[in-house]
């Protein structure tokens, strides 16, 4: 079985599962604790989060722990203060777009910006909707179903120009260890990153919160993470999640790897009559394509003993509506219903993509003889 | 003060039965032994109609309470205390109660019922003693003959009893006293409501499902599954038999007229499903179908699959509106698990034009284009069993593993 769905979770890498493990079992003290057992488990934090911090060309002081992706994007999505406006793009993980409800019963707005056909946001675009009162921008670094790169840097500079107190944040979680993720690069205030979507654990992300970027909490307690977010630390996860990046920080050719594997399958997939690429130009681990004529549903059964993939994001895949990114895309109902997600990690080889290929060729020749009538 | 806490069981039309009686009440009984077995020590017995329930833990009256009124046959239950028949045990029996219950104040109304006729005191006789201990008892309490806040009920049998909450139960009778029959089980909201209807009539269900992988997934499967686990709310047990459909499709589809797709497909459902409940003793099929709902709906059609079988087919929902199905599979727990969006049915195979008035003889025309027999034995012989209950999945076995399919293969 050949497992083309790292956008939805990925294998952890044996070593985090070590490290997670060791954690639990030898360095498990609270680092709140006075004895020096628990200043042991202290440094060992510290570590891990110097190495996730480094990844993101960040201060370790500007890196939160969180529960996952969807925590860091809420915490960052509502510390809007009342009254403020937010906007999101239209194609944004739901972990961003359910704080519609959230941010409107504290009588903020959350302003939809459209996107192009390719599935990005264009930087004129989103400008004018920023007004004086826009507190906040989010705007995904990597769509999640698509694979489509924002010009992060470029919109955060159109949307800074327009009002320079609106801060910016990104959802970086498919992004991040697969395109560039330097923080200040990109010019953004807040990051989110997760640890299961880069071979770690999962139950553990992090965002970044740029030097000085006014704040506040999501998760009240016992004032842990210098009361920015309370709750025991899970330094076990976030050894892990150091880990994970030690990993493939240390192959240092990891994006361009996946590249390799996700230009070996396009050309491959693009041979089949009838197929349609969705994004061109995308993240090196998300391929979105339409085989015309089979729906997506009915491809990823048919497969699934020798090949999975995704369709849709795996949070609202079980859902036979369309995808709200394919629908802001303004795609075509029959190429909607038609595009899979096949997504890569570092399990995935290239000696694999003939059979894949193959097997994925067959169903949709299958499929393809049951058009409806 | 000695008494007990129980449960009094009002039975439904049982009553009405006459000679056969017994066999309704023993039945009854043991689907609530079924039904109360998470408990332990329940003790359950029976007398002049009423059923007694004793040793609820008063933790688990509530739950106790709430799996008893699922149960077919149960007409309505009172929580109750039984003590020693004499006229004072009542009157403090029925204060304490009250006391217990926090009820001080308000209207009542003392309704008595003297079963035992060598009891003494006549019925008129003990409600006004017993409704004055309890005016004694709470000056702030009124007696009010036609409109009260509560009816306090006491009972006189070989013991005497005291209660004034009564929870309605569903009613029907007892499964298992009318028989089984085999429900077609889709995914959708009407199938459960039909099977629920017809269980209610002391129908003992098996469940059938048609499953077209891969063009429809395995988490429609998984919610057939869920679908009967809660309906064991109700039928306590219920075994699906999965029919791999897809190759039978895709035969239809290739080899006969696009309007006859779907009353062909419907056609052969009905023939496996009879053979399905023929080796499990069904006497009948029971669908979800109602008039006009769809294509294969139409009184045509009705008559198209109903020719396919021998069996007779119930079809509890004929004469409703979807919003009237719908309120049952509320009301009964199935419907917010009907509308989880996994396709149970691949549009692939439904056609734009479906013949609404199908004729008999030109859809039997297009079935001969197939090997039926060998299309139904080969979806036979991959028949898989799986047994549900309230918790879910028990048992799996394939229908080839047996002992009825050798009979079966022998017919």
């Amino acid at each position: 079985m050949i497992y083309l769905d790292n956008s939805a979770t990925t294998r952890a890498f044996s070593s985090v599962a070590q490290v997670v493990s060791d954690s639990m079992q030898e360095q498990y003290y609270n680092i709140s604790s006075p004895y020096s057992k628990a200043l042991e488990t202290e440094k060992a934090l510290i570590s891990a989060t110097k190495i996730i911090a480094l990844s993101l060309n960040a201060d370790p002081k500007e890196i939160i722990f969180t529960s996952g992706g969807t925590e860091s994007d809420n915490t960052a999505i509502l510390s809007a203060p009342a009254g403020s406006e937010v906007i999101v793009s239209a194609v944004e993980h739901h972990a961003i777009l359910s704080c519609a409800r959230p941010l409107e019963k504290k009588g903020c707005k959350m302003i939809i910006c459209p996107v192009t056909p390719l599935g990005t946001v264009d930087p004129a675009a989103l400008k004018n909707l920023v007004n004086e009162n826009t507190y906040l921008v989010s705007i995904m670094h990597v769509n999640n179903e698509t694979g489509a790169i924002n010009p992060i840097a470029e919109l955060v500079r159109a949307v800074k120009e327009k009002n320079p107190k609106t801060l910016f944040h990104s959802d970086g979680v498919q992004a991040f260890m697969h395109v560039c993720t330097d923080v200040k690069k990109l010019g953004v205030d807040m990051y989110s990153v997760s640890a299961h979507k880069v071979h770690g654990p999962k139950g553990v992300g992090a965002l970044f919160i740029k030097n000085k970027t006014p704040f506040t909490p999501f998760i009240y307690g016992g004032g842990q993470q210098n009361d920015l977010r309370s709750g025991t630390v899970n330094v076990p996860g976030i050894c892990g999640f150091a880990k994970a990046i030690e990993e493939i920080s240390s192959s240092n050719s990891f994006a361009q790897k996946l590249a390799k594997i996700k230009s070996a399958y396009t050309e491959k997939l693009l041979a089949i009559p009838d197929s349609k690429l969705i994004c061109p130009n995308s993240a090196p681990n998300i391929l979105s394509i339409a085989f015309l004529g089979v729906k997506a549903s009915s491809l990823q059964n048919a497969l699934e003993q020798e090949v999975i993939i995704g369709k849709g994001s795996a949070c609202t895949s079980r859902s036979s509506k369309v995808s709200h990114v394919l629908e802001a895309m303004s795609l075509p109902l029959n190429v909607a219903e038609a595009t899979v997600r096949i997504s890569f990690g570092a399990f995935n080889t290239l000696e694999e993509v003939n059979d894949a290929c193959e097997s994925i060729e067959q169903k949709i020749a299958y499929l393809r003889k049951y058009k409806r009538k | 003060m000695s008494y007990r806490n129980m449960i009094i069981v009002k039975v439904g039309e049982i009553h009405l039965k006459g000679l056969n009686r017994p066999f309704f009440e023993r039945t009854l009984i043991n689907n609530m032994k079924q039904a109360l077995k998470c408990f332990e020590d329940i003790r359950i017995s029976i007398s002049q109609s009423r059923i007694f329930v004793y040793n609820i833990m008063p933790e688990n009256l509530e739950e106790a309470l709430n799996i008893l009124s699922k149960i077919f046959g149960i007409h309505a239950l009172s929580p109750a205390r039984e003590f020693e028949k004499t006229i004072e045990a009542c009157i403090e029996n029925a204060v304490d109660m009250l006391k217990q219950a926090g009820i001080t104040s308000g209207t009542f109304k003392v309704k008595a019922r003297r079963a035992d006729k060598h009891f003494p005191i006549e019925s008129p006789e003990i409600a006004a003693t017993v409704g004055g201990g309890i005016l004694e008892a709470f000056p702030d309490m009124k007696v009010d003959l036609h409109n009260p806040d509560r009816i306090i009920e006491v009972e006189i049998r070989d013991k005497a009893y005291v209660y004034f909450e009564t929870v309605p139960a569903v009613g029907g009778m007892p499964i298992g006293t009318n028989g089984r029959a085999a429900l077609l089980l889709s995914g959708g909201i009407d199938s459960p409501v039909a099977g629920y209807m017809i269980a209610k009539r002391g129908v003992q269900l098996d469940g059938i499902h048609f499953y077209s992988y891969p063009h429809t997934s395995e988490r429609a499967k998984e919610k057939v599954f869920e679908l009967a686990q809660e309906l064991c709310a109700y039928v306590t047990r219920l075994s699906v038999f999965i029919v791999p459909f897809t190759h039978i499709q895709e035969q239809i589809y290739d080899k006969c007229p696009d309007q006859f797709m779907t009353i062909l497909t419907r056609r052969f459902m009905m023939k496996i499903s009879e053979r399905i409940a023929r080796l499990r003793s069904c006497g009948a099929l029971v669908t979800g179908e109602s008039i006009g709902q769809v294509a294969s709906q139409t009184m045509e059609s009705l008559l198209t699959t109903d020719n396919a079988v021998n069996l007779p087919v119930f079809r509890p929902v004929i004469g409703m509106d979807k919003l009237e199905i719908m309120e049952i599979a509320r009301k009964i727990g199935t419907y917010e698990t009907s509308i989880l969006p996994y396709e149970d049915c691949c549009t692939v195979f439904t056609p734009r034009h479906p013949a609404t008035k199908p004729k008999l003889d030109e859809v039997i025309k297009a079935e001969a284009l197939l090997d039926e027999e060998a299309l139904i034995r080969e979806a036979m012989e991959m028949v898989e069993r799986i047994d549900i209950d309230a918790n879910g999945v028990i048992h799996t076995q394939k229908l080839v593993d047996m002992a009825i399919w050798k009979d079966y293969i022998k017919e």
